[in-house]
């Protein structure tokens, strides 16, 4: 049977089912954009075939396995910028991570009251200055390393240095409200370490956001190198 | 002639599938005939990743074709071998014909 392994090729019933949706987004985000029309007409071909002659179950695995392999070949074509920028995210969180386990646990550091009054509140203030149309398009360059134009590219800077400045900014607010909530209600001495540690934890986590959103920043800026405002 | 002019075998296998196949050499047809002919079921992405690459060696060339219901209303990518692939092929062979002559297959384990 055409491109069917016996292995995946069990039963016989004849059935009529669609390629797997997901499967196909998936590819259809992985391949180059040549490649997006006859590869997936080939497997969508083929998998009409495969079906007049095994169960779908069969027929599902073995889209799936070509999916997942076809993904495999071409994602380090086209998805490169998004590799890089997750290898970098991961890579300074495990140095964090590593830095916290060197301090006593990394157990102390997490307090999610403090993110909460950080970041959500960073993102209502960029949508309101952008748009989430702008919001989406710049997380969507920044994950698919692609740039359309110099517009494009001011706005979806504009979106990150806005997202790490206002984090920054109410890290920088809600610390400070700490400290005089801390000083107003001071009874006992020992009471000022966990409470002052909480209260940074808080800036901490802004700048944290701040110099993720400082990257994202810079690489879309470098994306748009060589583009002219003709190309608007 | 050379060194880059060698074809790997993977390579031979589909200039050879698309020539036997002439007019009618689209993904589909190139899997079906490698299954066929040389019993090996290569996986779609593993295909193109090498016409992509011979194509971009000038040994092939291509064009979309029409699209069909059973594709999902997607084209087909024809291709075809140039003159430079089916010298790189002659050559390929001349060379593994000139390394196989006067070789007995008793030194190769053979009896």
């Amino acid at each position: 049977m055409a491109g069917c392994k016996t292995e995946f090729c069990w039963g016989a019933v004849v059935n009529n089912n669609s390629p797997p949706r997901l499967a196909e987004a998936l590819l259809a985000k992985i391949l180059p954009a040549h490649l997006k029309d006859p590869l997936l007409g080939d497997l969508e071909e083929q998998f009409r075939e495969i079906q007049l002659k095994h169960n779908k179950q069969s027929c599902q695995l073995w889209y799936w396995r070509q999916a997942l392999i076809t993904s495999f070949h071409f994602v380090n074509q086209t998805q490169k910028a998004l590799i890089m920028f997750a290898f970098s995210i991961v890579f300074f969180a495990g140095l964090t991570f590593f830095a916290m386990e060197l301090s006593g646990g990394s157990s102390m550091f997490f307090d999610v009251p403090s993110f909460i009054i950080t970041l959500p509140p960073a993102l209502v203030f960029t949508l309101a200055v952008t748009s989430p149309a702008k919001v989406k398009q710049a997380f969507s360059s920044l994950l698919s390393g692609h740039v359309e134009s110099l517009r494009h590219v001011q706005s979806s800077a504009m979106v990150f240095d806005v997202l790490g400045s206002s984090c920054l900014w109410l890290g920088a607010i809600m610390t400070l409200l700490g400290w005089v909530a801390m000083g107003s209600n001071i009874t006992e001495v020992k009471v000022i370490g966990p409470a002052f540690a909480v209260s940074v934890l808080t800036l901490m986590y802004a700048m944290s956001v701040k110099l993720v959103c400082y990257v994202a920043s810079q690489r879309i800026t470098y994306l748009g190198q060589g583009l002219t405002t003709n190309s608007d | 002639m050379g060194k880059s002019r060698f074809l790997g075998e993977f390579e031979q296998f589909v200039l050879l599938a698309i020539l036997r196949l002439g007019e009618q050499a689209y993904g589909t047809t190139i899997r079906q005939i490698l299954l066929d002919v040389i019993q090996r079921d290569v996986s779609i992405g593993a295909l193109y990743t090498t016409l992509t690459r011979l194509e971009e060696k000038g040994l092939l060339s291509s064009a979309m074709g029409e699209a069909t219901a059973e594709r999902g209303g997607r084209a087909k990518k024809y291709f075809k071998i140039t003159g430079e692939g089916k010298r790189a092929l002659a050559e390929t062979r001349q060379s593994l014909d000139a390394m196989w002559r006067d070789v007995k297959l008793s030194f190769v384990g053979v009896q």
